[in-house]
């Protein structure tokens, strides 16, 4: 399979329980021969001679092995493969000089298949780009589909969200190594930051702050020292069900504290040593799009 | 010597060997007159090692016989000094006009990022400083800046193209600055609900977005004042 590097091994049981592969026969062509092709199982002879070549039949069985591995990335199984793949940098690094080598995530932007190629996405600066090998930039988006990223992101709370160094309060909170305080885990990962910085809606939000601290309980026992394989040891709270939006999260958000160790980078425009202007006409438009609030009470919580 | 370095027809065997060489696509030929003026060289002799062989070796005037380690250092600052001058004559009129054709072309790649909508890019240096960092790529749509998607691009010197050459160019050519009017932007969802801390730092960016463009009207209307004045 083309971009083999993106896909995660669905297991057998997977694609063998038929509630999983619910309405993927109707997006598939030759459903039923490309599901035994996919299982290894031999195909009735009397029925082999009704059916077209076999490539056509290899195309169908592609096609269905990725449907089914975008639905096998949901599951908490899924997650874990993909969370290893993820530490060792299988989707590649942001091609954005200020994210660092972030690691990326496949992602589709249709969950149908034939609309779109994957795309990956930078949890740092939360945008997404084009695969750079001409392997990788013809896989169907849709074998990832548009949940995935997002899921894994609310799965693993240790990488950072895109309000960068903002992290949980001192007091309901032992850090989480992030991939940059990986690096540098002994300074910093010692002191979560109290005090300064606090939001002020989170207040207002305390009566859901209960929810939220226990759903970060689980990741949080996860020893600040302990790097790669914590990310995968720590994949079990959130499941298909519990992913989705709820109040709590708003509270997870707003708790949150800023992290004065971290800065946040945007790259600014020079010319002959002196920043362009913004009164230029070639000078910059775009700053928006690469900023971050300094402290979690500049953005609006509606 | 001269009689043949300042014949523009003869074919330049070194330059069209350098601009041939894997890694080496986003170099423009410097024109015979730039290299010809000794005033365009000033504080280069003092960085690059043999800078007079390096200096005939480019314009194919190298004759001297020497053994194999000095060959090769005197091909290496030859490399290194072509470099150099790249980074002074693409802020020239002419080198600008050159590396344009070359963008146009496409010959420094597009942005990686998918709303850019393979936006060409051009390149460019984090310093002037030799040795600093290697050559990046910048986008004027989404003004950021990336790293080349090959690995051959890593030994090339980003001081060799400069920081501010991308700037000038816009500057020189302010009507290819890209249109951002309609900013196109990523919020990632599960199950087609955004994510609500990402949705909110996109709305925190919007604000951004709105406050900036009331600053480029208020920039507008004290033009307009200032001209009326006048
Ligand atoms: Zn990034
Ligand atoms: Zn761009």
């Amino acid at each position: 399979m083309k971009g083999h590097e993106y896909f995660a091994e669905v297991t057998e049981d997977f694609i063998e329980d038929d509630f999983n592969l619910t309405g993927l026969s109707s997006l598939v062509p030759y459903y039923k021969e490309a599901l035994d092709m996919i299982l290894d199982f031999e195909t009735d002879p009397d029925d082999a001679a009704h059916l077209p070549n076999i490539p056509i039949i290899e195309n169908s069985a592609d096609q269905l092995y990725g449907l089914i591995h975008a639905r096998f990335l949901l599951t908490r199984q899924g997650l874990a493969v993909m969370a290893e793949k993820y530490d060792l940098a299988h989707f590649g690094s942001c091609p954005r000089y200020l994210c660092h080598s972030t690691p990326l995530l496949p992602i589709g932007t249709s969950d149908l298949p034939s609309r779109d190629t994957v795309k990956l996405y930078c949890p740092n600066c939360t945008d997404i780009y084009s695969p750079a090998g001409k392997e990788e930039s013809e896989v169907d988006g849709a074998y990832f589909g548009t949940s995935f990223a997002g899921l894994f992101l609310k799965t693993y709370t240790d990488i950072p969200g895109p309000l960068g160094g903002l992290r949980i309060p001192a007091s309901t909170a032992v850090s989480h190594p992030t991939p940059k305080q990986k690096q540098s885990q002994s300074q910093q990962s010692s002191h979560p930051q109290s005090g300064n910085g606090t939001d002020p809606t989170s207040t207002a939000t305390s009566t859901s702050t209960a929810t939220t601290t226990s759903s970060q309980q689980q990741p949080t026992s996860t020893s600040p020292t302990a790097s790669a394989s914590s990310t995968t040891s720590s994949a079990s709270t959130t499941d298909r069900t519990t992913a989705t939006p709820s109040s709590s999260e708003d509270a997870a958000v707003s708790t949150l504290l800023h992290d004065s160790d971290s800065k946040w980078e945007v790259f600014q425009m020079h010319l002959f040593g002196f920043k362009v202007s913004e009164r230029a006409r070639s000078g910059p438009r775009m700053r928006w799009l690469r900023e971050r609030p300094r402290v979690l009470s500049d953005i609006n919580p509606f | 010597m001269d009689d043949f370095s300042s014949d523009s027809d003869c074919t330049k065997y070194w330059i069209d060997w350098f601009l041939g060489a894997q890694g080496n696509e986003f170099f423009c030929e410097i024109d015979d007159e730039f290299l010809n003026d000794r005033f365009n060289m000033t504080g280069l002799n003092s960085e690059v090692q043999y800078y007079q062989y390096a200096m005939d070796l480019i314009m194919d005037t190298f004759e001297r016989e020497c053994d194999d380690p000095t060959r090769e250092q005197i091909e290496r600052s030859a490399r290194h000094l072509y470099g150099l001058i790249h980074a002074r004559y693409i802020l020239t009129q002419r080198g600008l006009q050159k590396m344009l054709d070359k963008y146009k072309k496409g010959d420094f790649g597009v942005c990686p990022r998918v709303h850019c909508q393979r936006q060409p890019v051009l390149p460019i240096g984090l310093s002037d400083v030799p040795h600093s960092a290697p050559v990046k790529m910048f986008c004027m749509k989404c003004e950021d800046v990336y790293n080349p998607p090959s690995v051959r691009f890593a030994s090339i010197d980003g001081a060799y193209f400069g920081t501010s050459f991308p700037f000038l160019l816009f500057q020189a050519y302010p009507h290819l600055i890209p249109n951002k009017t309609s900013p196109e932007r990523f919020v990632p969802a599960i199950f087609g609900f955004k994510i609500h801390e990402h949705a909110r730092l996109a709305r925190w960016q919007e604000s951004k977005r709105l406050e900036l463009n009331k600053r480029l009207e208020q920039y507008e209307e004290e033009e307009r004042r200032r001209k009326r004045a006048q």
